[in-house]
């Protein structure tokens, strides 16, 4: 058990380095994209597994807080020249407020599974009518943000490395995070109403505030992330960031690479997000939609031979033995 | 020798439509005591669970437990104050270990899954779940092992009272023996027991006293032998004049 663990880590440790080392090797701004798209939805795959892997609560309205995160930071940015770094706290805030309001609302009066899916949807959707027609915030138009005043300060960076980096730090976050709560009891109790909520109620866990708990958690770090892709882009508008499209992008990385498994969604990012990429920049240009062929392809072939994702198939082959 | 009461249902009244599922059901458990819960299908006995572990509000009554009122709490409340239940169909967090699972119930008054772990192990001792399954998920454990985890992840919630609903059903002979001695172990340990049971003989084995329910109404209640004397169970179970056992 301990020599497991010490190997995990040591492999852990290991790849940190080899993806810290990796844009000193890599000079290609398209693969350097590609990597950051892969930590991006990675990390936000991450951290709707949070909610909707562990406990249980699967959502299909997450652009809410990617475009809350998203609008708050570049509106205070470019309005009141307010630093990023700070502005994703506050749409943190806000994200919070939203998660706990929605989370209260569908909790209280018991809706699950496929009802509780809707529900965000709408959610997510009320949310992006609203800012399509809010002036202020741009409209339909949306929001670009540009350089103001010092670079670092406004978390804009000349080299795409930059951003890079800022996102695997994010990632190796959510990581961190996911791991250490699912060793404590706030973690037991996230799986055990994700396993019978009747029976976690009868063991004693308040499944109203551990389900909030764990909304808030997913609310707030997505929306950090949302902050993250409006400074990478530079641009905002209601269908980025608030999007159905979003809120898909952002589950289908946990679901290619397994849902409920702490590496999942990060596997899935680098299976599912390179050949998306890649399929848009060979076959995107003029040949009318292939590239979205060649990715709905691969989406069912995981479907169908990989119930459980990749992590799932990995260990039933018993090639990582043991819980990932 | 005078008990204390420990639980006590007053009143206890609870219609789902036109249908009266439950009517002025009272009755009391004394510290210690193992009560026995009998009665044909569709008497109310699995609602009288329900109400009394707050899953369901009645329409009327009171539920006091070691002198709190019962009614209005949260399952989750209830089970703090040390008083748990078992389901009928057996239940289970089907994906996470035999161990795991009685670890939920540790964990009720543990912060640490360190401690809650070492607990739960010796629960799974005393219950008689082999170790070579402490590892395996529920879902893959026999019937009979399902049972004994939930009574193992009940034990572990450290209740003062356990409520067990058909801990018996869809066992074989010899693996309802086992269980009677299981419970048996429970009793000495000094905690005090409500069954719902549908196997006669474990309910006369076990029991200190029967309460017999029949359309949602308490039909009759006493020793076991004054249960088998009157005529008027067997009736009531089998609609017609027979013997009974």
């Amino acid at each position: 058990m301990k020599t497991l663990i010490s190997h995990k880590t040591i492999l852990f440790a290991f790849l940190i380095v080899i993806f810290l080392l990796l844009p000193k090797v890599i000079t290609s701004t398209f693969y350097i994209h590609t990597l950051i798209m892969i930590f991006y939805f990675g990390y936000l795959a991450s951290c709707w597994n949070l909610m909707a892997g562990y406990a249980g609560q699967a959502s299909l309205g997450h652009s809410l807080f990617v475009g809350t995160g998203a609008y708050t930071s570049s509106f205070l940015l470019m309005e009141a020249g307010l630093s990023p770094w700070i502005g994703m706290w506050i749409g943190a805030f806000f994200s919070l407020i939203l998660g706990l309001f929605m989370g209260y609302l569908t909790f209280r009066y018991r809706l699950k599974g496929h009802y509780f899916l809707l529900a965000t949807i709408a959610f997510a959707e009320i949310m992006k009518i609203l800012i399509l027609n809010i002036r202020t915030l741009g409209g339909g138009s949306g929001i670009a943000i540009v350089l103001k005043g010092d670079p670092f300060w406004q978390f804009m960076f000349t080299q795409k490395a930059s951003y890079y980096y800022v996102i695997f730090i994010m990632v190796i976050g959510i990581l961190l995070l996911t791991h250490f709560l699912l060793q404590r009891r706030a973690g037991y109790y996230l799986v055990a109403i994700r396993e019978n909520e009747e029976l976690a109620k009868a063991s004693g866990i308040y499944v109203l505030k551990y389900k909030l708990i764990a909304i808030s958690l997913s609310a707030i770090l997505t929306s950090l992330g949302g902050t993250f892709y409006a400074q990478y882009i530079c641009f905002i508008d209601p269908h980025s960031t608030l999007g159905l499209g979003v809120s898909v992008d952002i589950l289908i990385p946990a679901i290619v690479g397994g849902i409920g498994t702490l590496f999942g969604p990060i596997v899935g990012a680098f299976v599912i997000i390179p050949i998306a990429e890649i399929a848009r920049s060979y076959l995107g240009g003029g040949t009318g939609g292939i590239h979205l062929i060649i990715y709905g392809l691969f989406l069912i072939i995981v479907i169908v031979f990989m119930r459980t994702g990749l992590v799932g198939l990995l260990s039933r082959l018993n090639i990582l033995k043991g819980k990932v | 020798m005078e008990h204390k009461i420990e639980l006590e249902v007053t009143n206890i009244s609870k219609s789902f439509g036109g249908l009266n599922a439950l009517r002025n059901i009272s009755f009391k458990v004394s510290q210690g005591e193992t009560v026995g819960i009998i009665g044909p299908n569709g008497a109310g006995k699995t609602t009288l669970f329900n109400v009394i572990s707050g899953f369901i509000r009645p329409d009327q009554g009171e539920v006091f437990f070691t002198g709190r009122k019962l009614v209005g709490m949260r399952p989750d409340q209830i089970c703090k104050i040390g008083l748990v239940r078992t389901f009928q169909l057996v239940q289970s967090f089907p994906r996470l270990t035999a161990l795991e699972n009685v670890m939920i119930g540790a964990l009720s008054r543990h912060h640490s899954p360190l401690l809650a772990r070492q607990e739960s192990e010796q629960w799974l001792d005393f219950i008689g779940i082999s170790r070579k399954k402490w590892d395996q998920v529920a879902k893959n454990l026999t019937l009979v092992d399902k049972k004994r985890l939930e009574l193992a992840r009940a034990l572990a919630a450290d209740p003062k009272i356990i409520l067990a609903d058909e801990a018996m059903s869809g066992l074989t002979p010899t693996e309802i023996t086992e269980v009677i001695s299981t419970i048996q172990k429970i009793k000495e340990k000094g905690l005090t027991l409500v069954l719902i049971e549908h196997v006669m003989r474990v309910i006369m084995e076990l029991s200190d006293r029967i309460i017999m329910l029949n359309f949602g109404e308490k039909f009759i209640e006493g020793t076991p032998s004054d249960i088998v004397k009157d005529t008027g169970v067997a009736k009531a179970y089998l609609g017609e004049d027979v013997p009974f056992v």
